[in-house]
């Protein structure tokens, strides 16, 4: 069983500038909750828990809750407050 | 069959493809750039998309008014990219047998879509430029 998974993280509008990329590659322990992934960016990105209250997150393109446990080649959005239209 | 693009939106066009024997009414929304907005003069925007979640949400949001409305058709059209002043950066485009229907749903569309579709934009000013942050996203049927 392996013990890794490897995910990519997206960044969109003022987050990719707080973290200075659009994407990136990240490996997680296996049966890692979203919210241990969010609190490991806030430390990886001190600018982006500046952010929290106003983030959501989508896994595989579809919003979900901070206690959905991810899997291996997940696509993992940050997704700041929306302005379409 | 909604679509982002990087490409002026060619009304015409989409407007034929609304057209249908058994439509008796077609109805529009064009969100347009302004040149202000909170009182500071406005040069121009960029969007910003994540294009295939926002596509996802946008054929969601076309489908879900086809079923309430009643429509023929509908067809949603957001340009990303870098905007200038007067350019049209959301198409919404409905027909139905009656006028409204059309007109109500054009309406549900664009509200839907200001709370679901993961676009973003950033003003340009001529001391600088900042994101708008109009609505924290939502899902469907929520």
């Amino acid at each position: 069983m392996p013990v890794v998974i490897q995910v990519t993280l997206r960044y969109f509008g003022i987050t990719q500038e707080v973290c200075g990329k659009a994407s990136e590659s990240m490996e997680l322990s296996v049966n890692t909750p979203l919210m241990t992934l969010v609190e490991a960016l806030h430390t990886r990105y001190s600018l982006l828990a500046q952010q929290k209250s106003s983030l959501r997150y989508a896994v595989n393109r579809k919003l979900v809750s901070m206690d959905t446990i991810l899997q291996e080649g997940d696509e993992i959005a940050l997704l700041p407050p929306i302005a379409g239209g | 069959m909604s679509k982002i693009t990087t490409d002026p939106i060619d009304i015409t066009h989409q407007i034929e493809h609304l057209r249908c024997p058994d439509s008796g009414a077609t109805a529009l929304f064009l969100g347009q750039i302004r040149n202000h907005n909170d009182n500071k003069q406005v040069l121009g925007l960029t969007y910003e998309a994540y294009d295939e979640m926002a596509c996802e949400v946008m054929d969601a949001i076309e489908a879900e008014a086809i079923t309430r409305y009643g429509l023929s058709r509908c067809i949603i059209v957001h340009r990303i990219g870098e905007l200038a002043i007067g350019d049209v950066a959301l198409f919404v485009g409905v027909s139905s047998a009656h006028r409204r229907e059309s007109f109500e749903a054009v309406a549900a569309i664009v509200d839907e879509i200001k709370k679901r579709v993961p676009i973003w934009k950033k003003e340009r000013y001529s001391d600088g430029s900042s994101w708008l942050e109009e609505a924290v996203i939502q899902g469907g049927n929520e």
